[in-house]
């Protein structure tokens, strides 16, 4: 198989990985807040139009695609290309803004919430920033543990090439480095 | 520049006589160039001139075009250009680490992975550098990780 057929297998497999988490999320977040406050919210939110027993098929594919272009727009955001031409903090702070720009966008389109309420407005945005620092926090702390398990890895590793390769370790290294001539 | 080659059997060692009207930066780029081949590096300190064991140098770093070299006490500047040190350290044990870097693989003290598939190493002095993702492969098939 070519390199770039290889490519595309891992990067469309990227796709539908971080849409199905996006999507699973998105949909068990509706339930939840359905759940709580759905039926009050049925003049406010197409989401809500069932009052709290569910949510609607077309909500559901409403979901599926702001899943998928958020998906798409964060892996591009975070790939190699993007990576060594972009700061991590830049890279996050642009992926927060087109993710509240696609939200807005489907809001628009189908009535998700008010825009011109202030209120609604201050509700996405707490619970947006509830959902993604959670969801930065559980990254950050299985990134960090898997960072120290590599690590441990790394210096065993390089011990046993040193052992292997015989070379002198730091401190048993007295020979002199330079000879002025 | 005119090479001469005299072969005699009666000759022990290899022996490089330079003759020159004086010691211009040519010569001693000349004269860099045939110690590394010997594994053996010149370098520039306070005005002398040093002989230093390759082995002993812990990474060679390019800075506004100028190449210096970083043992455990002691930085050097040498004549020499970082892509023609490169390949005939690599037997040493050096590698590539960035555009103006190269690393001895001998000289590491610790590996720390870090986010972007990027390592952060900590040399024998105990001074950091980071390596990026691009050149990692090289630490990581050392290490036989990949």
């Amino acid at each position: 198989m070519s390199e770039k057929k290889k490519w595309w297998i891992r990067f469309l497999g990227k796709i539908a990985v971080a849409t199905a988490v996006s999507f699973t999320v998105a949909v068990t977040s509706l339930s939840i807040s359905g759940i709580w406050y759905g039926d009050s919210q049925t003049i406010n939110s197409s989401m809500y139009a069932l009052e709290g027993k569910g949510v609607g098929y077309d909500t559901i594919f409403q979901w599926l695609g702001a899943s998928f272009l958020i998906s798409l727009v964060s892996i591009i955001i975070h790939a190699d290309y993007v990576k060594g031409r972009m700061l991590a903090f830049w890279r996050y702070v642009l992926n927060i803004l087109l993710i509240v720009l696609i939200v807005t966008i489907f809001s628009f389109l189908y009535g998700w919430f008010p825009l011109d309420s202030a209120e609604m407005w201050i509700e996405f945005l707490v619970c947006f920033g509830i959902c993604f620092g959670a969801c930065f926090a559980l990254s950050f702390l299985l990134t960090s543990i898997r960072l120290k398990a590599e690590k441990g890895k790394y210096d065993q590793l390089l011990e046993e090439y040193k052992k292997n390769m015989d070379i002198p370790l730091e401190d048993e290294d007295r020979e002199e480095e330079a000879w002025k001539i | 520049m005119k090479l001469r080659i005299n072969e005699d059997e009666n000759f022990e060692d290899l022996e490089i006589i330079i003759n020159c009207r004086q010691m211009d930066d040519k010569v001693m780029k000349l004269i860099a160039m045939l110690r590394v081949y010997d594994m053996k590096l010149t370098g520039i300190r306070a005005g002398h001139t040093y002989l230093l064991d390759a082995t002993k140098i812990l990474y060679i770093d390019t800075v506004d075009k100028k190449t210096f070299l970083y043992t455990n006490k002691e930085v050097y500047e040498t004549p020499l250009k970082l892509y023609e040190l490169e390949e005939q350290l690599a037997a040493k044990g050096f590698f590539r680490a960035g555009k103006s870097v190269i690393i001895n693989f001998n000289q590491i003290k610790s590996l720390r992975p870090d986010l972007d598939g990027k390592i952060m190493v900590t040399m024998n002095n105990g001074e950091k550098l980071f390596v990026s993702k691009q050149y990692a492969i090289t630490i990581k098939q050392k290490l036989g990780v990949i």
